[in-house]
């Protein structure tokens, strides 16, 4: 027998033990760094309350704190005559919702999108657009003041750019926001966006909300 | 190995269909894989993207693009800053001596204003690319729908 065979054989506990600590070790690391750290930084701790606002929806429904209750919402604003950022962005969120399709309750999680461009995008406008990238997608807005009552309680700006007729742009804060169901500010998703990630990072805090 | 089998057929079929570049005979300036992103039928703009690529010892610039089947269309730049995303417009598209131009998601694109009819996937648009120096390149631009993950590739 040599004399490693002879290590191995009686230090059997103790080597077993050394590859679980750093088995162990190693996949704590990787839980922090894949999963806990991207979690510390987008949640919101505690969640925040809100209070009331009033939008429109399509066909004159109405978009207000009610709606967020009861599920889990991820929001993103924007507007329609934007043709990068925004249908970029709504393609993700209809990846996601075919994501999680797979790995949550049915109705249990909507998607809506707002416009903070109330001049150009009417509620009915909001609806055909956002069908086409889901057909469960709400689409809602109001005029500024309404908006305003709404985004300044959630740090979203968003502010008309030039004038040139018709033809201005506008800036706005690129976050995905996530409200519990309990209609409270939860976590935000700064761009870019990728489906896979922030759905992966959801579904984390569906565990941790069963927990405790 | 069915499924890297039907992928790489489906890759190379991809490349065959989509692998089209445009250029005028006389000048070293090629449009590369020109596509539009397929939009809601009610939208009012659409994005167009390619990579412009000069083959020549001297630099382009492409101050003017025009569609029969758009009112207007602008050179746009997607930016974000401090959480604000906006898009800022270009004037003129600088492609220097043996470099190419990006135009991509998230980033240089050509905003096409007011549609003339709906466009779906599939459909044409043709392109008339006005350089400086008075002469010009058409390209035809697909439609495409896009399905999965199109945010710009992480670092
Ligand atoms: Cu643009």
């Amino acid at each position: 027998m040599t004399v490693n065979a002879a290590f191995v054989k009686n230090n059997r506990a103790l080597i077993a033990f050394i590859l679980i600590a750093v088995i162990g070790f190693f996949s704590w690391r990787v839980y922090h760094v894949q999963i806990q750290d991207p979690l510390d930084r987008i949640l919101l701790d505690p969640p925040r309350s809100l209070t009331p606002f009033s939008l429109v929806a399509g066909d004159n429904n109405p978009f207000t704190l009610e709606q967020l209750k009861g599920k889990w919402t991820f929001l993103f604003f924007g507007y329609t005559s934007c043709p990068d950022v925004c249908p970029t962005t709504l393609t993700e969120m209809a990846t996601m919702s075919k994501l999680l399709a797979k790995s949550t309750e049915p109705n249990t999680i909507q998607f809506v999108f707002i416009s903070v461009d109330p001049e150009r995008d009417t509620p009915d406008h909001l609806k055909n657009f956002v069908a086409y990238f889901n057909k469960t997608f709400t689409g809602a807005t109001g005029t500024i003041d309404q908006l305003n009552t709404l985004t300044r309680q959630i740090d979203i700006k968003h502010r008309r750019l030039k004038e040139q007729g018709n033809n201005y742009l506008v800036e706005h804060s690129a976050d995905i926001l996530l409200f519990n169901p309990q209609a409270k500010l939860f976590a935000r998703f700064p761009a870019p966006h990728y489906s896979e990630e922030i759905s992966a990072l959801f579904t984390e805090i569906l565990k941790l909300n069963k927990d405790t | 190995m069915k499924y890297i089998i039907n992928c790489s057929l489906a890759m190379i079929a991809a490349l065959l269909l989509v692998n089209t570049t445009y250029a005028s005979e006389k000048i070293g300036l090629h449009i590369h894989d020109p596509w539009i992103k397929e939009a809601p039928p009610n939208a009012t703009v659409l994005g167009a993207y390619m990579t412009i690529e000069n083959h020549e010892n001297k630099k382009f610039i492409i101050t003017q693009i025009t569609s029969p089947l758009f009112k207007k269309i602008e050179i746009h730049k997607s930016v974000t800053k401090d959480g604000m995303t906006t898009m800022e417009q270009r004037k003129r598209i600088v492609i220097h001596a043996n470099k190419s131009f990006i135009l991509q998601p998230g980033d240089y694109h050509l905003m096409l204003i007011k549609p003339t009819k709906p466009l779906k996937h599939g459909d044409l648009v043709p392109l008339t690319f006005t350089l400086e120096n008075g002469k010009t390149i058409i390209a035809k631009a697909k439609v495409k729908k896009v399905l999965g993950s199109m945010s710009p590739k992480k670092e």
